[in-house]
């Protein structure tokens, strides 16, 4: 079972640079849930997901099937782990020598 | 109010026709992402790594003559180098504009990202330099000079050409001039026997591959 975890760009970017919602830090908005049709995985269970709902119908419905699956799973642009949030605050030492 | 380093290069590649860039953004690289981005007459174009946006930037270069990208230190710009190197077997000018860590970073020797982790920064550059014509580490006193040597150079050479912009340097305000560097002209003599013998090999051919 493969997830895809789209969050709509470059996270670490939009927490480091000087402007988050600045275009150059966007990806570009392709169907990612049908790749795997794409690359010739044939029969694969594909998914788009957003909500928890969606999410536990789309593992629901993987599991009844004895093929691989591929589920997209889409989160807000700036969902961050710990981790990068500190990367954030700690923005004015991270680059200095 | 003076031109930062950044915005002097991309108010030069401009002024010689390039309107667009192609690249992938990055930490170190974000005062040129910006300046491109910040640029009314200049079109930053996202591309899904650096190795298609040398290559996109190679076939801008085929249609218009030159182009330019932008990567990130390191990884980035090792990413593009295939390319890179591509163009200068294809005598295309490229402009790959790197942002790089700051002066105080690499002086330091610092332990960071994107590095070897041996405080070796001019690496890449070293690695860059057997596929481009010319190289430059731009900052205030040297950049009006180095953008006039480095689009004389891949003009002239065609070939690709590159630029480093420490961080810390980008947005610093440019504190020299310089004048563009006049392309050199052909002996006039030279060029219509070069032309003529051109034309008769042309005229006496049985085939489009001419001896």
């Amino acid at each position: 079972m493969i997830f895809v975890l789209n969050n709509s760009g470059y996270l670490i970017e939009r927490l480091l640079c000087k402007n988050p919602g600045i275009a150059y830090n966007d990806i570009a908005p392709w169907r990612y849930a049908e790749l795997p049709r794409v690359l010739g995985c044939d029969g694969w269970f594909m998914a788009r997901v957003a909500t928890c709902g969606e999410l536990d119908q789309a593992l629901q419905a993987a599991q009844s099937r004895a093929t691989a699956a591929y589920i997209e799973v889409v989160t807000d642009a700036y969902a961050a782990s710990p981790l990068a949030l500190k990367l954030h605050d700690s923005l004015r030492n991270l680059y200095k020598a | 109010m003076a031109m930062t380093v950044i915005q002097h290069v991309l108010s030069r590649l401009r002024s010689i026709g390039v309107t667009d860039v192609f690249g992938v953004p990055g930490d170190f690289s974000f005062p040129v992402c910006d300046a491109i981005s910040e640029d009314p007459q200049m079109r930053w174009i996202d591309c899904c790594n650096e190795l298609n946006a040398a290559y996109a930037a190679d076939g801008y270069a085929r249609i218009k003559g030159f182009g330019a990208l932008c990567t990130t230190y390191g990884v980035g710009e090792l990413s593009a180098i295939n390319a890179i190197a591509g163009a200068y077997a294809e005598h295309l000018p490229l402009f790959h504009l790197v942002g790089a860590p700051t002066m105080g970073v690499q002086a330091g020797r610092a332990v960071m990202h994107h590095t070897l982790g041996n405080g070796e920064y001019n690496l890449f550059q070293r690695m860059t330099e057997p596929v481009v014509c010319a190289d430059a580490v731009m900052h205030p006193q040297n950049v009006a000079h180095e953008t006039e040597r480095l689009i004389a150079e891949a003009l002239y050479h065609r070939r690709p050409v590159y630029m480093a912009f420490p961080s810390d340097h980008a947005n610093q305000a440019v504190t020299s001039t310089a004048q563009p560097v006049p392309a050199p002209g052909s002996d006039p003599d030279s060029l219509r026997e070069a032309v003529d013998a051109i034309v008769a090999a042309i005229e006496k051919a049985r085939s489009a591959c001419v001896p």
